[in-house]
């Protein structure tokens, strides 16, 4: 990735955020055969793979007409849970925290040319610290994925239907065991270690604001038991929440590297072809939209949705909803954990239609 | 959660390689026996699943090879320095000592313009120049994960983005670590036993004896079912899963005794069959992964 940002008297005047990097997943998936994309998709990217096999299992669910049973939602979700922390902690520790603290000198990886570090030296060092202690519960968020998906980047538990293996006695106590630690550390030191980096940055409330459109396909949400969670499907545009309408997305490809049949069109429609040498454009990453109007993702998203955080949206903002939403969704996992029945697990034989279609 | 393997001496000691080579390049380098090396680890047209596996080693663990074993001068996802600042440290390095761990196919599309790892004095950096730049003048290069080793997922057919693995760009020879992800214990285990004694062993294809000799299907727990003829017809049961399409049989590595994440679980003993992640046909040779005509 890079950003290109045309800077005028210290003023961002213009950015262009680039993807540079293009594989070709949508290609390579037609001719296969339609379970194998819930492996396949989890390459797209190491670190939140996890995501991947839920969308393509859920896809293949609606495609084939397959029942998920709610014990295998919750395990399924529970799986997701333990990706979002690994995530959340690793993005908060080891790619936001560089850019505030000084770590420690003896490592080329640690070394800056940046000189705008804050915080007094104790301040400074106990977040350093907290830097290298994070690497053992965000190791431990994906020992705790594995326990339910067997191995993590990259898990095999989540399929159409739910998951593959069923839950145990000793898995569940083992996994609540992690989870409990996780936790400690996210309320007792990752949460507190976000505010006083906010404290000695306060103007990043100011910039960064973007359009303040926010959606979500929704998370954690609607159990026939336990109900929403976390949230339902919902979208902020014109100053109300309404409820979340997919079939409102496009993706445009102006500036991006592929030629269209026509400029903005549905994921389902769209017909792409790579193409490096088009004019005008300047990243592989398309450029999707809600109602033709940009919308932002993502934890600070979430959190607004649901009501959970409305202190402000900026890029501290950004981060701040990023700590508070692991809170959130360690919480939800004890919740899930607790309503686990030990020995279920629902797999078929399943069949492949001649056609069909699922988002 | 059966941590440790404790029915065969054999297989506990192989468990125990990765951790007891890292444990002794850590020393060797404390006492200044060895010295501590750089390591460039570049990312390149892939996923940076390796990268995360890296980070999810138990013992070894990363952070001790971080602070201790290596010196790392670059890593896309993991250094401080951004931009220009970062592409300095890279460049810096050249007609320096450095090994070379290389992740991620390598676009060769358009002469590497469907993958760009930074700009370097207003120009951008492809991995395909990357690749070859850095990987001609290592003191060793590894290919951690299928795609660097053998294209992987990266080169899935039609492969649109021209991928290849390193080895054809490189004239030297490579380690090659194949796994989707590699297995933190199989690439430390490797740095280690490089920087205490050289190269080590390989097979026809390149890979350490120590980590890949073995067949999953002669290590699998689930080998007396395939024997005795009690096959699954889904997933999630408890007989063998050959006939739902396992690659056990044709994949080499020691998953079933390590296993992943702290030695917690692994794909079969998931109910779910091995997929061939760590072979070089992976994924078009190893497809469909699950086919339920199990006639």
């Amino acid at each position: 990735m890079g950003v290109n940002a045309d800077i005028d008297h210290n003023i961002v005047t213009d950015a262009r955020t680039e993807g540079l990097l293009f594989r070709g997943f949508e290609k390579m998936l037609e001719g296969r055969n339609p379970f194998d994309a819930v492996y396949f998709t989890q390459r797209i990217c190491g670190i939140c793979s996890t995501a991947h096999s839920i969308a393509s299992s859920m896809a293949l669910e609606e495609a084939l007409g397959i029942a998920v049973s709610q014990q295998g939602r919750y395990l399924r979700d529970i799986i997701h849970g333990c990706e979002f922390l690994q995530n959340h902690i690793r993005h908060f520790y080891q790619f936001t925290v560089p850019d505030f603290i000084r770590l420690p000198e003896g490592s080329a990886l640690f070394e800056t040319d940046h000189h705008d570090f804050r915080l007094p030296k104790q301040k400074n060092d106990r977040i350093a610290r907290h830097y290298f202690d994070s690497l053992q519960y965000s190791r431990s968020a994906h020992e705790m994925l594995a326990i339910l998906g067997g191995k993590a980047p990259h898990n095999h538990g989540i399929f159409p239907g739910g998951v593959t293996a069923p839950a145990t006695p000793e898995k569940i106590a083992g996994m609540r065991s992690l989870l409990l630690n996780i936790r400690r550390f996210v309320c007792d030191q990752m949460i507190p270690d976000a505010y006083t980096i906010a404290d000695y940055y306060k103007e990043y409330f100011e910039i960064g604001q973007g359009y303040g459109n926010f959606l979500t396909f929704g998370c954690f949400n609607g159990y026939e038991k336990l109900g929403t969670l976390y949230v339902d499907p919902l979208e902020s545009g014109s100053g109300r929440i309404t409820k979340l309408d997919p079939g409102k997305i496009t993706e445009n490809v102006d500036s991006s590297w592929y030629t269209a049949k026509s400029e903005t069109d549905t994921p389902y429609q769209a017909v792409l072809e790579p193409d490096r040498k088009k004019s005008g454009a300047y990243s592989w990453v398309k450029a999707p939209r809600y109602r033709g109007l940009p919308y932002e993702v993502g934890p600070l998203a979430r959190m607004w949705l649901c009501g959970q955080y409305r202190h402000g949206i900026s890029s501290m903002d950004r981060t701040l909803a990023r700590v508070l939403e692991a809170r959130k969704i360690a919480d939800i996992l004890l919740v899930l954990l607790e309503n686990v029945i030990p020995g279920v697990c629902i797999q078929k034989e399943y069949e492949v239609p001649q056609s069909a279609r699922g988002d | 959660m059966n941590r440790s393997n404790d029915s065969c001496p054999n297989l506990s000691m192989r468990l125990e390689t990765a951790s007891v080579l890292v444990h002794k390049a850590v020393g060797a380098v404390k006492r200044n026996r060895i010295p501590r090396r750089n390591l460039i680890w570049l990312e390149l047209t892939g996923c940076s699943g390796n990268t995360i596996s890296l980070l999810d080693g138990f013992h070894p663990d990363f952070k001790s090879v971080a602070a201790q074993m290596v010196n790392i001068l670059y890593s896309n996802s993991l250094m401080a320095a951004e931009g220009e600042a970062a592409m300095e440290r890279l460049f810096g390095a050249i007609g320096g000592d450095y090994i070379l761990a290389a992740e991620g196919a390598v676009s060769t599309k358009d002469n590497g313009l469907y993958n760009i790892i930074g700009r370097w004095k207003g120009r951008p950096v492809t991995a395909y120049e990357a690749i070859q730049k850095f990987g001609e003048q290592a003191a060793c290069v590894v290919a951690v994960g299928t795609c660097a080793s053998d294209g992987g997922i990266s080169a899935a057919r039609p492969n649109p983005a021209e991928c290849v693995g390193i080895q054809s760009l490189l004239d030297r020879e490579v380690i090659k670590l194949p796994g989707c992800p590699c297995h933190p214990d199989w690439f430390l285990g490797t740095l280690a036993y490089f920087l205490l004694f050289g190269e080590p062993e390989l097979d026809e294809r390149q890979r350490p004896l120590m980590f890949y000799s073995t067949l999953i299907h002669d290590l699998c727990p689930r080998r007396p079912y395939f024997d005795r003829g009690i096959f699954s017809s889904k997933l999630g049961e408890k007989g063998c899963m050959f006939k739902l399409g396992c690659r056990g049989p044709v994949t080499r590595a020691d998953c079933p005794i390590r296993k992943w994440n702290g030695r917690v679980n692994w794909p079969i003993g998931d109910g779910s069959p091995c997929i061939g992640c760590a072979m070089f046909g992976f994924p078009d040779a190893m497809e469909p992964f699950i086919s339920y005509d199990t006639t």
